[in-house]
């Protein structure tokens, strides 16, 4: 798994790493059951703050893509590669709303017409 | 004669040699025929020797092995490892210090008595000869440090004909490669160990269930392991139980390239070689792809994985000696 982030781009260090992480799920580098390293050692190594990490990985949680318990680390779920390819969709669906000056509630009631 | 030479080769030897032979021959005359060498739970003489007894058990056992050790890495330190020498001569003059020791707490312990039944308990002296001898091993060892050592030629060869790519990073871009490998035979003995120890307690056997437990962790330490490669490095861990296998500070790594493992030429499977001890490993858990990373001092390290390429790339990106520098032509 790669993971290559831009410390001097706009979007948030926590955006970036939740995207590149999301991506290696989506891609198949990280399957499901698959343990991620321990945040100490990754953020080190990405010269960023672990809280910066943590915060890119429970954004991950919210997702459903991983599983994080104590003490175990952060593992990838059974639904993730599903679920993953929707998040990625969701983020591109949102970024091209904001682009083109939609509000919250024009965006909701797009995708529930869809529905 | 280098005085390290000289504290490791004579002083020593020469001090254990006295340690040994003064007290004998200044208490010869007030001895009794045999001494007692074994003493029972509750510090009851039980067994005895004769003096030239306990000097040949000790001298055979404890004193000779220790100060050949100790002769042997003072004449011969530049032919071995780094670690080797204050490993050795530490460990040489703890056993040739301890034999001494108990020869001459046991002859001074038995001056004037007329029977070996009636030596005292000498947990006392025992243990100042325990204390002692360490403190000797200590000192040795210390001493030992600064004796030249062999740079070891590598095991393990370069690898001229392998690719060295590298990845472009701008100045605030940082990249991560990670994988973990697995050879899933050892980690299915490991497993069978773990199924075997919970069964075994399940029948009351605590003993051998923890035996067994016990004996699964290194079986699993060595059944997976997470490559990690950044801007700080290379560093191998177990997957399982975390602890670090090997690190190579970026600093030192001079170039990183790709080839195709063949297990039998790198020593086989698991981790073979030392870097430390023969300047060249390998951590092989299948044949197939993988990479190979050559330290600056000429050490090899060589590990096995799916994506030498990706892993290579960053480490030549943040290497001392930039790759393409090597090309240049002047």
């Amino acid at each position: 798994m790669l993971l290559k982030i831009d410390h001097s781009a706009k979007q948030p260090l926590h955006e970036q790493l939740a995207g590149q992480i999301r991506a290696a799920i989506v891609s198949g580098e990280l399957k499901p059951g698959d343990k991620l390293p321990p945040a100490r050692e990754l953020a080190s190594g990405l010269d960023v703050n672990v809280h910066t990490l943590l915060r890119a990985l429970k954004t991950l949680k919210e997702e459903g893509l991983v599983d994080m318990r104590r003490g175990r680390g952060t593992a990838v779920t059974a639904a993730a590669p599903r679920v993953g390819r929707l998040a990625e969709l969701a983020d591109e669906l949102v970024d091209e709303a904001k682009r083109s000056g939609m509000s919250k509630q024009q965006v909701l009631s797009l995708v529930e017409a869809k529905l | 004669m280098n005085t390290r030479r000289l504290v490791l080769g004579v002083m020593i030897p020469t001090g254990v040699i006295t340690l040994m032979v003064i007290p004998y021959l200044v208490v010869r005359d007030r001895l009794p025929d045999r001494l007692a060498t074994h003493f029972d739970g509750s510090g009851t003489p039980d067994a005895s020797m004769t003096p030239v007894g306990l000097f040949l058990m000790m001298g055979l056992l404890l004193v000779v092995p220790g100060l050949l050790m100790l002769i042997a890495t003072a004449v011969a330190s530049g032919r071995m490892p780094r670690p080797a020498a204050p490993f050795l001569a530490g460990l040489g003059a703890f056993i040739a210090t301890l034999g001494a020791g108990i020869i001459a707490e046991t002859v001074i312990s038995h001056r004037d008595l007329s029977s070996w039944t009636d030596a005292a308990n000498p947990w006392f002296g025992v243990v100042l000869v325990i204390l002692g001898a360490a403190a000797v091993g200590v000192v040795a060892s210390v001493v030992a440090k600064g004796l030249p050592y062999d740079r070891m030629t590598p095991w393990f060869g370069p690898n001229p004909s392998g690719t060295a790519p590298r990845m472009e990073l701008a100045d605030a871009e940082r990249a991560v490669f990670v994988e973990t490998i697995s050879a899933w035979w050892i980690v299915a003995l490991g497993a069978s160990f773990i199924a075997a120890a919970v069964t075994v307690a399940a029948f009351g056997q605590w003993f051998l269930a923890v035996v067994l437990a016990f004996s699964a962790l290194p079986v699993l330490f060595f059944g997976s392991f997470r490559v990690q490669a950044d801007r700080t490095g290379l560093a191998t861990r177990s997957a399982f139980l975390g602890f670090r296998l090997v690190k190579i500070p970026i600093e030192d790594i001079r170039r990183a390239t790709i080839l195709d493992v063949e297990p039998m030429k790198w020593g086989g499977w698991g981790y073979r070689g030392s870097l430390k001890l023969a300047g060249s490993a390998a951590l092989v858990m299948r044949r197939g792809p993988g990479m190979h990373v050559e330290l600056s001092d000429d050490r090899v390290f060589v590990v096995t994985l799916d994506d030498p390429k990706t892993a290579a790339a960053i480490l030549n990106a943040h290497a001392a000696t930039p790759v393409a520098s090597e090309c240049r032509v002047r």
